[in-house]
């Protein structure tokens, strides 16, 4: 079910009424929760930016195929994933490597990203986050990094609640025994 | 999705530039605005973002743009296939019957000439053998059938005649 203002942004953005101005509203309202689980998956915030913008001309496509019988933000984070999992994937075969070679990759170069400032328990701790499952590698950053309830990740997921938080404590045990030896991470 | 302390922020490496969120704005209040967090907590992953990205961020909107009609789909090869089809239909059948009506003339042509050259020839012949035989001894018979007093009053009468029998 959607909130009333959800409904009131998707109902102008369907009717064309001023649809500009509800694009607008749901831009402002979704770009930062959207940026960060684009960019958690992706990782450098050039790609970032590319991804967020396709999400976000994909939702203005697409809205009319909306079926309200979902919350608004989860079927926006659901285009958010496929976009920087497609994204990824191009990327790999553009650089004709394979999907994990990308991803370590992509945490060597955070050394060097200007715009990332963690230290060495923030390399060790995406290093970790990398050598989680698919799922629960989502579902970690989803809880762990943007805060959402497993409720949320769930819906997103389109998994059931437990399933979310089974996922979620499997990768927080794989992620602690990774890090053992940064004893100073707190969960 | 309601606010949450930033309990993890520290142990991030993930930053935002000056002032990102702070100069984030949301048109909507209420409900909608508690989706809007601080996401103080990404940055316990490590990264940031360009100094006031999200307040300049935009999406351009894709504009409608007027209908490309491809040349060469299917539907439209067959579409103009089928009417080459018709005109080259309609070709053939006119030049075969303008043909056909040439050729038909001709020969109608010739058998007319022939039949009327044929026909004449015959009629001709079988009117004279009919209504008028050609005998020597009746036309005799019938010359001779004439006096010599009505000769002479003929002959009177035509001077010019006269002049030919008698120059």
């Amino acid at each position: 079910m959607l909130t009333p203002e959800e409904a009131h942004i998707v109902s102008q953005l369907k009717q064309g009424k001023n649809k500009e101005k509800a694009f607008q509203e749901l831009v402002n309202l979704y770009k930062e929760p959207l940026y960060w689980h684009i960019r958690n998956i992706v990782k450098n915030h050039d790609d970032t930016d590319d991804v967020l913008q396709n999400t976000f001309i994909k939702v203005f496509r697409y809205i009319d195929n909306f079926k309200e019988e979902s919350k608004l933000y989860s079927w926006l984070y659901r285009i958010a994933s496929n976009e920087s999992f497609t994204f990824l994937s191009k990327k790999a075969k553009r650089l004709k490597i394979s999907d994990e070679e990308l991803q370590e990759s992509l945490i060597e170069n955070l050394t060097s990203d200007t715009y990332f400032e963690g230290k060495t328990i923030q390399i060790a701790l995406q290093k970790a986050i990398n050598t989680l499952p698919e799922k629960q590698k989502v579902v970690f950053q989803m809880k762990y990094f943007e805060d959402l309830k497993y409720q949320e990740i769930a819906e997103i997921l389109e998994v059931t609640e437990g399933t979310a938080k089974s996922n979620y404590h499997h990768a927080v045990q794989k992620i602690k025994n990774n890090l053992e030896d940064h004893s100073t991470f707190d969960f | 999705m309601k606010k949450k302390s930033n309990i993890h922020q520290q142990h991030s490496g993930f930053k935002v530039p000056e002032n990102y969120f702070a100069n984030f704005k949301v048109a909507i209040d209420g409900v909608m605005q508690e989706k809007i967090r601080e996401n103080k907590k990404q940055q316990k992953a490590g990264f940031t973002v360009p100094d006031n990205y999200f307040e300049n961020f935009s999406v351009e909107t894709p504009k409608k743009q007027p209908k490309v009609v491809q040349l060469f789909t299917n539907k439209h090869f067959r579409k103009v296939a089928a009417i080459a089809a018709i005109f080259i239909g309609i070709f053939v059948a006119v030049n075969t019957i303008h043909f056909t009506s040439i050729e038909n003339k001709s020969i109608s042509g010739l058998a007319i000439e022939n039949y009327l050259n044929k026909d004449l020839l015959q009629n001709d012949s079988n009117e004279w053998d009919l209504d008028y035989p050609i005998d020597e001894t009746y036309i005799s018979d019938e010359l001779n059938q004439v006096n010599e007093e009505a000769i002479l009053e003929y002959l009177s009468q035509n001077a010019e005649l006269t002049t030919l029998i008698n120059p």
